[in-house]
């Protein structure tokens, strides 16, 4: 994690992680 | 899913998004499949579109109140909801841009659809490995890779046991959630892996001269013949994640105390649509199928800049008699070529 993330910036990220991606944006007010 | 359907709804988590399924999608049909993998995107566009969200079909405008002797308009109390939408197709995203140019460009921008708009989360899903029946969005120049308007564009990959990921950040507000989910960075060659998959298009539709074609056949014999087949139910128009008709409506209560005026959506496939005093200027199945592919696929351009298609095959899955608006356009075009192919042998 915590590694800076910009616009245009590609990521990997897992699919045991997508719920928290979800989890994230509930955090965020979505 | 939902009741076996794909639908467009709250999402409580992950949990409820339908891994392991597809779709499979041909003119009037519409089958969800199991999948040989656990793929949480791995199906295409259901009957609902994210117009739903941003242009609800029923919208109260304004509500009054008789008081002392004159009445008030009473201020909306409407909270903008704050959507992420979860899964847009680049179909779809096109669909959502296009509505962008009706709603929000000009003097006079609608207020529901900027405050929702404004407030959208786009999550976008390339198209991958899959078949897409009723789609032709290559044709439209709408997908089946998202381009341009994401927060967070992926594309989803399974390899063995493998299972992720690629993300690319279209937004800061898709930097900001991503800071907030465990990740690495792409390596050199990952996203062009990624990318390599390429969706099977069932559809293509010829763009070249399309305006002009149609501009040019209002009287096209295949309007009847489409027509006889039409059940001008609306379907085609329902489902169309750009379509845009609405009518409003007055109400009041029995009291005659509150008056309300409503926005619903409407789709010009009915007659009540085009009644203008006195009759409906389109009173024909014909005049109305008519209207809404040369609308769609011609006048649009003139109105708003760009085709009001993206090519997302809905209006072909959900014809209740498997009406292709693709077959149509060539109908067109080849009867307008076999009429001057017979009027220059009489010469």
């Amino acid at each position: 994690m915590a590694s800076p993330v910009t616009v245009g910036a590609k990521v990997i990220i897992t699919a045991a992680d997508f719920p928290k991606l979800l989890a994230a944006l509930a955090r965020l007010g979505y | 899913m939902r009741d076996g359907h794909l639908i467009y709804g709250d999402l409580a988590g992950a949990q409820e998004l339908p891994a392991g399924w597809t779709d499979v999608q041909e003119p009037g049909s519409f089958r969800l499949e199991r999948r040989s993998d656990g793929a949480l995107f791995g199906y295409g566009v259901g009957q609902q579109s994210w117009k739903q969200f941003l242009f609800p079909s029923r919208h109260l405008l304004w509500r009054a109140e008789r008081q002392n002797g004159g009445f008030r308009i009473l201020p909306s109390s409407e909270e903008i909801p704050r959507y992420a939408f979860i899964g847009v197709r680049s179909c779809d995203l096109q669909a959502i841009l296009v509505q962008d140019r009706v709603f929000l460009r000009g003097p006079h921008p609608d207020p529901v659809y900027q405050a929702r708009r404004r407030e959208a989360f786009i999550l976008a899903v390339h198209c991958g490995d899959r078949d897409c029946g009723t789609g032709f969005c290559r044709s439209m120049g709408a997908g089946p890779r998202v381009s341009s308007g994401f927060d967070l564009a992926l594309d989803e990959i399974i390899r063995g046991s493998d299972h992720y990921f690629l993300i690319e950040v279209g937004s800061e507000r898709g930097a900001a959630v991503l800071r907030e989910t465990p990740h690495r960075q792409a390596a050199a060659g990952e996203p062009e892996a990624a990318g390599a998959a390429v969706v099977r298009m069932g559809r293509e539709l010829e763009t070249r001269g399309l305006k002009e074609l149609l501009y040019r056949n209002y009287e096209n014999p295949r309007w009847d013949e489409v027509a006889a087949r039409c059940l001008n139910c609306g379907n085609c128009a329902w489902v169309c994640p750009t379509c845009f008709c609405h009518t409003v409506e007055d109400v009041t209560d029995i009291t005659g105390e509150v008056a309300e005026r409503w926005r619903r959506q409407d789709v010009c496939f009915t007659v009540d649509h085009s009644y203008i005093h006195g009759g409906s200027i389109r009173p024909s199945p014909r005049s109305r199928y008519r209207q809404w592919l040369t609308h769609k696929l011609a006048a649009w351009i003139d109105q708003f800049g760009s085709s009001g298609c993206v090519g997302c095959g809905r209006c072909l899955t959900w014809c209740p008699v498997g009406i292709d608006l693709t077959a149509e356009v060539r109908a067109i075009r080849e009867a307008e070529a076999s009429l001057k192919e017979t009027e220059h042998g009489e010469d």
